[in-house]
Protein backbone atom coordinates (compact mmCIF):
# COMPACT_ATOMS: atom_id res chain seq x y z
CA UNK A 1 0.00 0.00 0.00
CA UNK A 2 1.14 3.14 -1.00
CA UNK A 3 2.01 5.48 1.94
CA UNK A 4 -0.39 8.00 3.10
CA UNK A 5 1.41 11.66 2.97
CA UNK A 6 -0.10 14.72 2.54
CA UNK A 7 0.03 16.14 -1.28
CA UNK A 8 2.53 19.14 -1.39
CA UNK A 9 1.04 22.39 -1.73
CA UNK A 10 1.33 22.78 -5.51
CA UNK A 11 -0.05 19.68 -5.76
CA UNK A 12 -3.32 18.50 -7.01
CA UNK A 13 -5.43 15.54 -5.96
CA UNK A 14 -8.37 13.83 -6.35
CA UNK A 15 -9.53 10.93 -4.10
CA UNK A 16 -12.99 8.84 -3.97
CA UNK A 17 -13.96 6.16 -1.65
CA UNK A 18 -16.42 4.11 -1.40
CA UNK A 19 -17.64 0.76 0.01
CA UNK A 20 -19.93 -0.57 -2.15
CA UNK A 21 -22.66 1.50 -0.28
CA UNK A 22 -21.93 5.08 0.41
CA UNK A 23 -19.44 7.55 -1.76
CA UNK A 24 -17.12 10.31 -0.55
CA UNK A 25 -14.56 12.23 -2.75
CA UNK A 26 -12.07 14.30 -1.37
CA UNK A 27 -10.21 17.01 -3.35
CA UNK A 28 -6.81 18.92 -2.46
CA UNK A 29 -6.96 22.42 -4.82
CA UNK A 30 -3.70 23.21 -3.98
CA UNK A 31 -2.22 25.56 -1.25
CA UNK A 32 -3.52 22.98 1.63
CA UNK A 33 -6.79 23.89 0.51
CA UNK A 34 -9.36 21.00 0.43
CA UNK A 35 -12.94 20.57 -1.09
CA UNK A 36 -15.41 17.39 0.27
CA UNK A 37 -18.30 16.29 -2.15
CA UNK A 38 -20.46 13.90 -0.61
CA UNK A 39 -19.98 12.08 2.56
CA UNK A 40 -20.44 8.69 3.93
CA UNK A 41 -19.17 6.97 7.15
CA UNK A 42 -18.85 3.05 8.26
CA UNK A 43 -21.18 2.50 11.14
CA UNK A 44 -20.31 3.99 14.29
CA UNK A 45 -17.27 5.86 12.72
CA UNK A 46 -16.56 9.41 11.51
CA UNK A 47 -17.32 10.62 8.52
CA UNK A 48 -14.45 8.97 6.10
CA UNK A 49 -13.41 12.31 4.85
CA UNK A 50 -13.05 13.31 8.40
CA UNK A 51 -10.91 10.16 8.59
CA UNK A 52 -9.03 10.38 5.97
CA UNK A 53 -7.65 14.08 6.66
CA UNK A 54 -6.86 13.29 10.24
CA UNK A 55 -4.67 10.70 8.78
CA UNK A 56 -3.05 12.91 6.71
CA UNK A 57 -2.24 15.52 9.70
CA UNK A 58 -4.43 18.18 8.70
CA UNK A 59 -6.98 20.24 10.85
CA UNK A 60 -10.58 19.42 8.83
CA UNK A 61 -11.35 22.84 10.39
CA UNK A 62 -8.65 24.55 8.50
CA UNK A 63 -8.36 23.43 5.79
CA UNK A 64 -11.62 21.91 4.11
CA UNK A 65 -12.86 25.14 2.43
CA UNK A 66 -16.01 23.97 0.20
CA UNK A 67 -18.59 21.14 1.11
CA UNK A 68 -20.89 19.66 -1.91
CA UNK A 69 -23.58 17.74 -1.52
CA UNK A 70 -24.38 16.77 -4.55
CA UNK A 71 -27.94 15.24 -3.59
CA UNK A 72 -29.87 13.68 -1.08
CA UNK A 73 -29.73 9.66 -1.39
CA UNK A 74 -28.73 8.02 1.58
CA UNK A 75 -25.58 6.84 -0.01
CA UNK A 76 -23.97 10.16 -0.79
CA UNK A 77 -25.24 11.61 2.95
CA UNK A 78 -24.40 9.91 6.25
CA UNK A 79 -22.46 12.04 8.53
CA UNK A 80 -22.87 15.53 6.34
CA UNK A 81 -24.05 17.21 9.57
CA UNK A 82 -20.79 16.33 11.34
CA UNK A 83 -18.77 16.86 8.65
CA UNK A 84 -20.46 20.65 7.99
CA UNK A 85 -19.93 21.08 11.51
CA UNK A 86 -16.31 20.05 12.02
CA UNK A 87 -15.41 22.56 8.77
CA UNK A 88 -16.64 26.02 10.21
CA UNK A 89 -13.87 27.32 7.20
CA UNK A 90 -16.24 25.38 4.41
CA UNK A 91 -18.61 26.85 2.16
CA UNK A 92 -21.63 24.75 1.85
CA UNK A 93 -22.91 23.97 -1.36
CA UNK A 94 -26.20 22.10 -2.74
CA UNK A 95 -28.34 22.30 -5.41
CA UNK A 96 -31.04 26.01 -5.29
CA UNK A 97 -33.79 23.47 -5.19
CA UNK A 98 -33.26 22.78 -1.58
CA UNK A 99 -33.48 26.00 -0.68
CA UNK A 100 -37.08 26.30 -1.98
CA UNK A 101 -39.91 27.28 0.59
CA UNK A 102 -41.30 23.42 -0.52
CA UNK A 103 -38.44 21.46 0.20
CA UNK A 104 -37.50 22.89 3.26
CA UNK A 105 -40.67 22.89 4.74
CA UNK A 106 -40.99 19.49 4.37
CA UNK A 107 -37.30 18.52 5.26
CA UNK A 108 -37.82 20.35 8.56
CA UNK A 109 -41.55 18.41 8.94
CA UNK A 110 -40.00 15.02 8.51
CA UNK A 111 -37.22 15.69 10.76
CA UNK A 112 -39.81 17.14 13.48
CA UNK A 113 -41.72 13.37 13.26
CA UNK A 114 -38.61 12.01 13.33
CA UNK A 115 -39.52 9.72 9.67
CA UNK A 116 -36.45 7.69 8.72
CA UNK A 117 -35.02 9.05 6.22
CA UNK A 118 -31.19 9.82 6.16
CA UNK A 119 -30.46 11.93 3.46
CA UNK A 120 -33.05 14.86 3.64
CA UNK A 121 -32.29 14.14 7.81
CA UNK A 122 -28.68 15.31 7.20
CA UNK A 123 -29.60 18.20 4.72
CA UNK A 124 -31.94 20.08 7.98
CA UNK A 125 -28.93 19.22 10.24
CA UNK A 126 -26.18 20.91 8.23
CA UNK A 127 -29.31 23.94 7.67
CA UNK A 128 -29.95 24.12 11.28
CA UNK A 129 -25.70 24.63 11.95
CA UNK A 130 -26.00 26.86 9.45
CA UNK A 131 -28.29 28.79 11.27
CA UNK A 132 -27.00 28.63 14.08
CA UNK A 133 -23.85 29.70 12.70
CA UNK A 134 -25.12 32.32 10.92
CA UNK A 135 -23.87 31.52 7.66
CA UNK A 136 -25.74 30.31 4.19
CA UNK A 137 -25.43 27.54 1.43
CA UNK A 138 -24.18 28.44 -1.94
CA UNK A 139 -26.79 27.45 -3.99
CA UNK A 140 -25.90 25.25 -7.33
CA UNK A 141 -27.33 25.42 -10.67
CA UNK A 142 -26.36 25.25 -14.07
CA UNK A 143 -23.15 26.66 -14.91
CA UNK A 144 -22.35 28.85 -11.95
CA UNK A 145 -19.31 28.99 -10.11
CA UNK A 146 -19.49 27.76 -6.85
CA UNK A 147 -15.71 28.65 -5.74
CA UNK A 148 -12.71 29.79 -6.53
CA UNK A 149 -9.19 29.66 -4.86
CA UNK A 150 -5.78 30.32 -5.81
CA UNK A 151 -5.18 26.78 -7.19
CA UNK A 152 -8.54 25.71 -8.80
CA UNK A 153 -11.96 27.08 -9.58
CA UNK A 154 -15.01 25.09 -9.32
CA UNK A 155 -18.51 25.32 -11.14
CA UNK A 156 -21.74 23.65 -10.84
CA UNK A 157 -23.18 22.20 -14.35
CA UNK A 158 -26.47 21.38 -13.06
CA UNK A 159 -29.17 21.30 -12.20
CA UNK A 160 -31.16 23.18 -14.78
CA UNK A 161 -34.35 24.95 -14.69
CA UNK A 162 -36.32 22.36 -15.92
CA UNK A 163 -34.99 19.70 -13.66
CA UNK A 164 -35.47 22.82 -10.43
CA UNK A 165 -39.18 23.20 -11.77
CA UNK A 166 -40.58 19.41 -12.18
CA UNK A 167 -38.69 18.82 -8.30
CA UNK A 168 -40.95 22.27 -6.72
CA UNK A 169 -43.77 20.40 -8.73
CA UNK A 170 -43.29 17.14 -7.59
CA UNK A 171 -43.45 18.79 -4.00
CA UNK A 172 -46.81 20.85 -4.65
CA UNK A 173 -49.19 19.27 -1.90
CA UNK A 174 -52.18 17.15 -3.78
CA UNK A 175 -55.73 16.94 -2.39
CA UNK A 176 -56.11 13.59 -0.72
CA UNK A 177 -52.69 13.00 -0.07
CA UNK A 178 -51.12 13.26 3.37
CA UNK A 179 -48.76 16.59 3.33
CA UNK A 180 -44.83 15.63 2.89
CA UNK A 181 -45.53 11.55 1.35
CA UNK A 182 -44.49 12.40 -2.03
CA UNK A 183 -41.53 13.50 -0.83
CA UNK A 184 -40.42 9.53 -0.53
CA UNK A 185 -41.11 9.05 -3.90
CA UNK A 186 -39.18 11.57 -5.20
CA UNK A 187 -36.05 10.92 -7.25
CA UNK A 188 -33.57 13.55 -6.13
CA UNK A 189 -30.82 12.16 -9.19
CA UNK A 190 -32.64 14.67 -11.26
CA UNK A 191 -31.39 17.29 -9.04
CA UNK A 192 -27.50 16.05 -8.86
CA UNK A 193 -24.93 18.50 -9.04
CA UNK A 194 -22.93 17.66 -11.74
CA UNK A 195 -19.36 19.65 -11.02
CA UNK A 196 -16.37 20.89 -13.14
CA UNK A 197 -13.06 21.22 -10.98
CA UNK A 198 -10.21 23.05 -12.69
CA UNK A 199 -7.18 23.22 -11.23
CA UNK A 200 -4.64 25.76 -11.49
CA UNK A 201 -2.31 23.82 -14.85
CA UNK A 202 -4.75 23.65 -17.22
CA UNK A 203 -5.91 20.20 -15.63
CA UNK A 204 -9.57 19.63 -14.58
CA UNK A 205 -12.06 16.88 -13.63
CA UNK A 206 -15.59 16.29 -14.13
CA UNK A 207 -17.50 14.89 -11.39
CA UNK A 208 -20.64 13.33 -12.79
CA UNK A 209 -22.59 12.96 -9.32
CA UNK A 210 -25.90 10.69 -10.19
CA UNK A 211 -27.16 12.74 -12.42
CA UNK A 212 -28.75 10.86 -15.34
CA UNK A 213 -29.12 11.12 -19.49
CA UNK A 214 -32.24 13.52 -19.04
CA UNK A 215 -29.66 15.61 -16.60
CA UNK A 216 -26.48 15.40 -19.23
CA UNK A 217 -28.43 16.20 -22.27
CA UNK A 218 -29.47 19.20 -21.09
CA UNK A 219 -25.73 19.78 -19.61
CA UNK A 220 -24.28 19.24 -23.59
CA UNK A 221 -27.11 21.50 -24.65
CA UNK A 222 -25.84 24.33 -22.31
CA UNK A 223 -24.25 27.16 -24.22
CA UNK A 224 -22.97 28.98 -21.15
CA UNK A 225 -20.84 26.10 -19.18
CA UNK A 226 -17.02 26.35 -19.25
CA UNK A 227 -15.25 25.34 -22.41
CA UNK A 228 -13.14 22.20 -21.43
CA UNK A 229 -12.00 18.78 -21.26
CA UNK A 230 -11.60 16.78 -18.49
CA UNK A 231 -8.64 14.28 -17.62
CA UNK A 232 -10.61 12.77 -15.01
CA UNK A 233 -13.83 11.58 -14.95
CA UNK A 234 -16.13 10.91 -11.81
CA UNK A 235 -18.58 8.40 -13.26
CA UNK A 236 -22.37 9.23 -12.43
CA UNK A 237 -24.67 6.76 -11.13
CA UNK A 238 -21.97 4.66 -10.05
CA UNK A 239 -21.62 3.72 -13.79
CA UNK A 240 -25.44 3.08 -14.61
CA UNK A 241 -26.74 2.91 -17.99
CA UNK A 242 -29.20 5.01 -17.41
CA UNK A 243 -26.28 8.28 -16.39
CA UNK A 244 -24.32 7.37 -19.85
CA UNK A 245 -24.37 9.89 -22.99
CA UNK A 246 -21.50 9.58 -25.69
CA UNK A 247 -21.95 12.63 -25.76
CA UNK A 248 -20.22 13.60 -22.41
CA UNK A 249 -17.18 11.82 -23.14
CA UNK A 250 -16.63 12.99 -26.11
CA UNK A 251 -17.66 16.80 -25.46
CA UNK A 252 -16.84 17.20 -22.23
CA UNK A 253 -13.84 14.88 -21.90
CA UNK A 254 -10.40 14.35 -23.17
CA UNK A 255 -10.20 10.98 -25.18
CA UNK A 256 -9.46 7.88 -22.87
CA UNK A 257 -9.38 9.82 -19.75
CA UNK A 258 -8.75 8.33 -15.90
CA UNK A 259 -12.26 7.29 -15.31
CA UNK A 260 -13.41 6.82 -11.46
CA UNK A 261 -16.24 5.21 -9.92
CA UNK A 262 -17.93 4.03 -6.96
CA UNK A 263 -19.88 0.79 -6.81
CA UNK A 264 -23.13 0.48 -5.27
CA UNK A 265 -24.61 -2.56 -3.69
CA UNK A 266 -28.29 -3.28 -1.84
CA UNK A 267 -29.35 -6.26 -1.22
CA UNK A 268 -29.78 -7.95 -4.74
CA UNK A 269 -29.34 -4.37 -6.82
CA UNK A 270 -25.63 -3.84 -7.90
CA UNK A 271 -24.29 -0.82 -9.92
CA UNK A 272 -22.02 -1.68 -12.60
CA UNK A 273 -23.40 -4.34 -13.85
CA UNK A 274 -21.60 -6.58 -16.35
CA UNK A 275 -22.30 -4.51 -19.25
CA UNK A 276 -21.83 -1.21 -17.66
CA UNK A 277 -18.28 -2.31 -16.62
CA UNK A 278 -17.57 -3.30 -20.62
CA UNK A 279 -19.24 -0.09 -21.93
CA UNK A 280 -17.14 2.18 -19.30
CA UNK A 281 -13.67 0.10 -20.64
CA UNK A 282 -14.89 0.44 -24.28
CA UNK A 283 -14.64 4.07 -23.43
CA UNK A 284 -11.37 4.05 -21.50
CA UNK A 285 -9.03 1.95 -20.53
CA UNK A 286 -8.09 3.87 -17.37
CA UNK A 287 -11.04 2.87 -15.54
CA UNK A 288 -11.18 2.14 -11.19
CA UNK A 289 -13.51 1.12 -9.07
CA UNK A 290 -13.08 2.06 -5.26
CA UNK A 291 -14.06 -1.55 -4.19
CA UNK A 292 -14.07 -4.62 -6.17
CA UNK A 293 -17.59 -5.73 -5.43
CA UNK A 294 -16.63 -8.80 -3.58
CA UNK A 295 -18.59 -8.67 0.09
CA UNK A 296 -18.27 -10.64 3.14
CA UNK A 297 -20.91 -12.44 4.64
CA UNK A 298 -22.70 -12.17 7.80
CA UNK A 299 -21.64 -15.14 10.25
CA UNK A 300 -24.85 -16.84 11.31
CA UNK A 301 -26.30 -19.35 12.92
CA UNK A 302 -26.45 -22.26 10.31
CA UNK A 303 -30.28 -23.21 11.42
CA UNK A 304 -30.75 -19.72 9.92
CA UNK A 305 -27.85 -19.88 7.21
CA UNK A 306 -30.13 -22.65 5.79
CA UNK A 307 -33.73 -20.79 6.26
CA UNK A 308 -32.16 -17.93 4.87
CA UNK A 309 -31.63 -19.81 1.34
CA UNK A 310 -35.19 -21.05 1.61
CA UNK A 311 -37.13 -17.33 1.69
CA UNK A 312 -36.98 -15.16 -1.00
CA UNK A 313 -34.76 -12.97 0.19
CA UNK A 314 -31.05 -11.10 -0.37
CA UNK A 315 -29.25 -9.90 3.02
CA UNK A 316 -25.73 -8.66 2.46
CA UNK A 317 -23.61 -6.37 5.11
CA UNK A 318 -24.36 -2.42 4.67
CA UNK A 319 -20.52 -1.81 4.19
CA UNK A 320 -18.30 -4.25 2.61
CA UNK A 321 -14.54 -3.19 2.80
CA UNK A 322 -13.57 -0.04 1.51
CA UNK A 323 -11.38 1.40 -0.86
CA UNK A 324 -9.59 4.59 -2.48
CA UNK A 325 -8.84 5.37 -5.56
CA UNK A 326 -6.12 8.43 -5.45
CA UNK A 327 -4.81 10.38 -8.47
CA UNK A 328 -2.40 13.36 -8.05
CA UNK A 329 -0.52 15.51 -10.46
CA UNK A 330 1.91 18.31 -10.01
CA UNK A 331 -0.37 21.79 -11.23
CA UNK A 332 2.48 22.69 -13.40
CA UNK A 333 0.62 21.73 -16.93
CA UNK A 334 3.15 19.41 -17.86
CA UNK A 335 2.52 16.16 -15.70
CA UNK A 336 -0.02 13.43 -15.90
CA UNK A 337 -2.19 12.29 -13.10
CA UNK A 338 -0.81 9.40 -11.22
CA UNK A 339 -3.05 6.95 -10.07
CA UNK A 340 -2.74 4.49 -6.34
CA UNK A 341 -5.04 2.50 -5.35
CA UNK A 342 -5.75 1.85 -1.50
CA UNK A 343 -7.90 -0.84 0.34
CA UNK A 344 -10.47 -2.42 -2.14
CA UNK A 345 -10.14 -0.44 -5.07
CA UNK A 346 -9.31 -2.30 -7.92
CA UNK A 347 -8.63 -1.91 -12.10
CA UNK A 348 -12.17 -1.74 -13.60
CA UNK A 349 -11.29 -5.00 -15.96
CA UNK A 350 -10.68 -6.89 -12.28
CA UNK A 351 -14.42 -5.86 -10.70
CA UNK A 352 -15.98 -8.75 -10.15
CA UNK A 353 -19.93 -7.05 -11.59
CA UNK B 1 -26.92 -25.07 36.45
CA UNK B 2 -28.84 -21.78 38.03
CA UNK B 3 -32.53 -22.73 38.66
CA UNK B 4 -35.38 -21.98 36.05
CA UNK B 5 -38.76 -21.51 36.93
CA UNK B 6 -40.96 -23.48 34.03
CA UNK B 7 -44.54 -22.46 34.40
CA UNK B 8 -47.38 -24.84 32.56
CA UNK B 9 -47.51 -22.67 29.94
CA UNK B 10 -43.83 -23.83 28.45
CA UNK B 11 -44.90 -27.43 28.29
CA UNK B 12 -45.51 -26.69 24.42
CA UNK B 13 -41.80 -28.84 23.68
CA UNK B 14 -40.12 -28.99 20.96
CA UNK B 15 -41.85 -32.49 19.79
CA UNK B 16 -38.61 -32.79 16.82
CA UNK B 17 -36.25 -32.18 19.68
CA UNK B 18 -34.75 -35.02 21.77
CA UNK B 19 -36.52 -36.72 24.17
CA UNK B 20 -36.02 -34.92 27.75
CA UNK B 21 -34.82 -31.89 26.42
CA UNK B 22 -36.66 -28.27 26.15
CA UNK B 23 -36.09 -25.70 23.34
CA UNK B 24 -33.43 -23.75 24.22
CA UNK B 25 -33.79 -20.31 26.49
CA UNK B 26 -33.78 -17.52 24.28
CA UNK B 27 -33.12 -13.97 24.43
CA UNK B 28 -36.85 -11.67 25.38
CA UNK B 29 -37.70 -10.19 22.14
CA UNK B 30 -38.02 -6.10 21.96
CA UNK B 31 -41.46 -6.52 20.44
CA UNK B 32 -44.41 -8.21 21.89
CA UNK B 33 -46.48 -7.31 19.53
CA UNK B 34 -45.35 -10.73 17.38
CA UNK B 35 -48.07 -12.84 17.10
CA UNK B 36 -47.90 -15.83 19.25
CA UNK B 37 -44.38 -14.71 20.62
CA UNK B 38 -43.86 -15.48 24.61
CA UNK B 39 -40.63 -15.47 26.53
CA UNK B 40 -40.15 -19.63 26.34
CA UNK B 41 -38.21 -19.50 29.99
CA UNK B 42 -37.06 -16.98 32.78
CA UNK B 43 -34.82 -16.93 35.30
CA UNK B 44 -35.19 -16.56 39.07
CA UNK B 45 -37.40 -18.50 42.09
CA UNK B 46 -39.49 -20.59 42.25
CA UNK B 47 -43.15 -19.21 42.75
CA UNK B 48 -45.42 -21.07 44.63
CA UNK B 49 -47.19 -22.69 41.53
CA UNK B 50 -44.16 -23.46 39.52
CA UNK B 51 -41.79 -26.53 39.51
CA UNK B 52 -38.14 -27.20 38.99
CA UNK B 53 -36.99 -27.35 35.50
CA UNK B 54 -35.38 -30.85 36.22
CA UNK B 55 -38.97 -32.41 37.87
CA UNK B 56 -40.87 -31.26 34.90
CA UNK B 57 -37.96 -32.32 32.30
CA UNK B 58 -38.51 -35.70 34.05
CA UNK B 59 -42.16 -35.87 33.04
CA UNK B 60 -42.28 -33.78 30.06
CA UNK B 61 -44.59 -34.81 27.36
CA UNK B 62 -43.16 -36.53 24.41
CA UNK B 63 -43.50 -36.90 21.03
CA UNK B 64 -47.14 -37.19 19.93
CA UNK B 65 -47.96 -36.45 23.85
CA UNK B 66 -51.42 -34.75 23.33
CA UNK B 67 -52.43 -34.86 26.50
CA UNK B 68 -49.89 -31.97 27.27
CA UNK B 69 -52.17 -30.83 30.86
CA UNK B 70 -51.29 -34.52 32.50
CA UNK B 71 -47.55 -34.63 32.23
CA UNK B 72 -47.10 -30.84 33.42
CA UNK B 73 -49.70 -32.19 36.07
CA UNK B 74 -47.37 -35.27 36.96
CA UNK B 75 -44.57 -32.86 36.89
CA UNK B 76 -46.14 -30.65 39.74
CA UNK B 77 -46.90 -34.21 41.87
CA UNK B 78 -43.56 -35.33 41.46
CA UNK B 79 -42.16 -31.92 42.87
CA UNK B 80 -44.25 -30.95 45.04
CA UNK B 81 -46.16 -34.33 46.04
CA UNK B 82 -47.70 -32.43 49.22
CA UNK B 83 -49.27 -29.56 47.63
CA UNK B 84 -52.01 -29.34 45.23
CA UNK B 85 -51.15 -25.44 43.69
CA UNK B 86 -54.09 -23.85 41.70
CA UNK B 87 -54.60 -24.31 38.05
CA UNK B 88 -53.83 -21.75 36.82
CA UNK B 89 -56.63 -20.03 34.00
CA UNK B 90 -54.96 -20.59 30.80
CA UNK B 91 -54.09 -24.08 31.81
CA UNK B 92 -54.08 -26.19 29.80
CA UNK B 93 -52.08 -23.96 27.33
CA UNK B 94 -51.59 -24.71 23.43
CA UNK B 95 -51.40 -21.20 22.06
CA UNK B 96 -48.28 -20.85 20.02
CA UNK B 97 -45.02 -19.99 21.20
CA UNK B 98 -42.41 -18.02 19.03
CA UNK B 99 -38.52 -19.21 19.47
CA UNK B 100 -36.30 -16.48 17.81
CA UNK B 101 -33.40 -17.57 15.99
CA UNK B 102 -32.57 -14.71 14.82
CA UNK B 103 -34.21 -11.46 14.60
CA UNK B 104 -33.51 -7.82 12.64
CA UNK B 105 -35.30 -4.29 13.06
CA UNK B 106 -35.97 -2.50 9.09
CA UNK B 107 -36.47 0.49 7.69
CA UNK B 108 -38.53 0.12 3.78
CA UNK B 109 -36.17 2.30 1.54
CA UNK B 110 -37.32 1.31 -1.63
CA UNK B 111 -39.99 -0.45 -3.39
CA UNK B 112 -39.87 -1.75 -6.96
CA UNK B 113 -40.88 -4.83 -8.96
CA UNK B 114 -42.53 -7.07 -6.48
CA UNK B 115 -39.34 -6.36 -3.89
CA UNK B 116 -38.36 -4.00 -1.10
CA UNK B 117 -34.95 -2.96 0.25
CA UNK B 118 -34.58 -2.51 3.31
CA UNK B 119 -31.46 -1.34 5.56
CA UNK B 120 -31.24 -3.96 8.52
CA UNK B 121 -30.18 -4.11 11.92
CA UNK B 122 -29.27 -7.13 13.13
CA UNK B 123 -30.71 -7.38 16.80
CA UNK B 124 -29.11 -11.02 17.15
CA UNK B 125 -25.55 -10.99 16.42
CA UNK B 126 -25.39 -7.16 16.02
CA UNK B 127 -24.13 -4.99 12.78
CA UNK B 128 -26.07 -3.26 9.86
CA UNK B 129 -27.28 -4.97 6.47
CA UNK B 130 -29.52 -4.17 3.87
CA UNK B 131 -31.73 -6.50 1.87
CA UNK B 132 -33.84 -7.05 -1.10
CA UNK B 133 -37.07 -9.00 0.35
CA UNK B 134 -39.86 -10.42 -1.90
CA UNK B 135 -43.26 -8.96 -1.18
CA UNK B 136 -44.22 -12.26 -0.89
CA UNK B 137 -42.53 -12.58 2.60
CA UNK B 138 -45.06 -10.17 3.57
CA UNK B 139 -48.68 -11.44 4.79
CA UNK B 140 -51.21 -9.97 2.86
CA UNK B 141 -52.66 -8.02 5.99
CA UNK B 142 -49.38 -5.89 6.19
CA UNK B 143 -48.38 -5.67 2.62
CA UNK B 144 -50.61 -2.48 2.13
CA UNK B 145 -47.99 -0.74 4.99
CA UNK B 146 -45.00 -1.24 3.26
CA UNK B 147 -43.59 2.31 2.06
CA UNK B 148 -40.23 3.44 1.61
CA UNK B 149 -39.39 4.69 5.33
CA UNK B 150 -41.57 1.82 6.73
CA UNK B 151 -40.67 0.41 9.92
CA UNK B 152 -40.85 -2.88 10.78
CA UNK B 153 -39.39 -6.49 12.78
CA UNK B 154 -38.61 -9.87 11.51
CA UNK B 155 -37.93 -12.58 12.92
CA UNK B 156 -36.94 -16.15 12.04
CA UNK B 157 -37.34 -18.88 14.37
CA UNK B 158 -39.34 -21.62 14.79
CA UNK B 159 -43.28 -21.71 16.26
CA UNK B 160 -44.60 -24.74 18.49
CA UNK B 161 -48.50 -25.17 18.55
CA UNK B 162 -50.10 -28.08 20.48
CA UNK B 163 -46.15 -29.54 20.31
CA UNK B 164 -46.06 -29.67 16.39
CA UNK B 165 -42.77 -27.28 15.65
CA UNK B 166 -42.94 -25.25 12.61
CA UNK B 167 -40.01 -23.32 10.95
CA UNK B 168 -41.28 -19.33 10.14
CA UNK B 169 -40.35 -16.42 9.07
CA UNK B 170 -42.30 -13.53 9.74
CA UNK B 171 -42.15 -9.39 8.79
CA UNK B 172 -44.35 -7.38 11.00
CA UNK B 173 -44.81 -3.96 10.36
CA UNK B 174 -45.12 -1.25 12.55
CA UNK B 175 -46.99 1.69 12.55
CA UNK B 176 -44.74 4.24 11.43
CA UNK B 177 -45.05 7.90 12.52
CA UNK B 178 -47.12 10.11 10.69
CA UNK B 179 -46.60 13.60 9.55
CA UNK B 180 -49.05 15.96 11.03
CA UNK B 181 -50.78 19.70 9.75
CA UNK B 182 -49.57 20.68 12.84
CA UNK B 183 -45.52 19.12 11.61
CA UNK B 184 -45.87 20.54 8.39
CA UNK B 185 -47.20 24.13 9.63
CA UNK B 186 -43.89 24.02 11.88
CA UNK B 187 -41.80 23.41 9.19
CA UNK B 188 -43.02 25.98 6.75
CA UNK B 189 -42.54 28.81 9.46
CA UNK B 190 -38.70 27.23 10.12
CA UNK B 191 -38.23 27.25 6.49
CA UNK B 192 -39.98 31.20 6.17
CA UNK B 193 -37.80 32.10 8.97
CA UNK B 194 -34.88 30.88 7.90
CA UNK B 195 -35.32 31.74 3.77
CA UNK B 196 -35.69 35.39 5.06
CA UNK B 197 -32.71 35.30 7.11
CA UNK B 198 -30.86 33.89 3.59
CA UNK B 199 -32.62 36.33 1.66
CA UNK B 200 -34.51 34.11 -0.92
CA UNK B 201 -37.90 35.54 -0.28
Amino acid sequence: MTERNAPHSDEAEVSLFGPGYGECAVVHAGGGDWIVLDSFGPPRERPVALQYLDALGLDPARSVRLIVATHWHDDHMKGLGELVSRCPEAHFCCASALGSREFMSVAAALARTGLPDQGIREIHAVMTHLDQTDAQPVWAMASRRIHRSSGCEVWSLSPHDEAHTSFLKSLAPRPGTVPGRGMHSLTPNQLSVALLVRFGGGASCLFGADLERRGWTAVLRDDTKPRCESSVFKVPHHGSANAHLEGVWDELLEPAPIAILAPWRRGRGALPKEGDVARILACTPSAYATTDATSGATPRDRWVKKRLGNIKAHITPESGAHGMIRLRRAMDGESSWRVDLFGSACHLRDFAA
Amino acid sequence: MPRIGLTATNLATDSNAPEGTLPSPQPPSVLPSIPGYRLPVRSGTLAPNEVPMEAAVSSAPKDGDANVAEAANGARRNAFPAVRPEVPECFPDRSPSLFPKQEWAGRVTAIANGTFDARLRDLTGGGREVATIDLEEVSPEDRGRIRVGSLFHWVMGYETISGTRSNVSRIVFLNSPRMTERDLKAGQDWADRLRAKWNLD
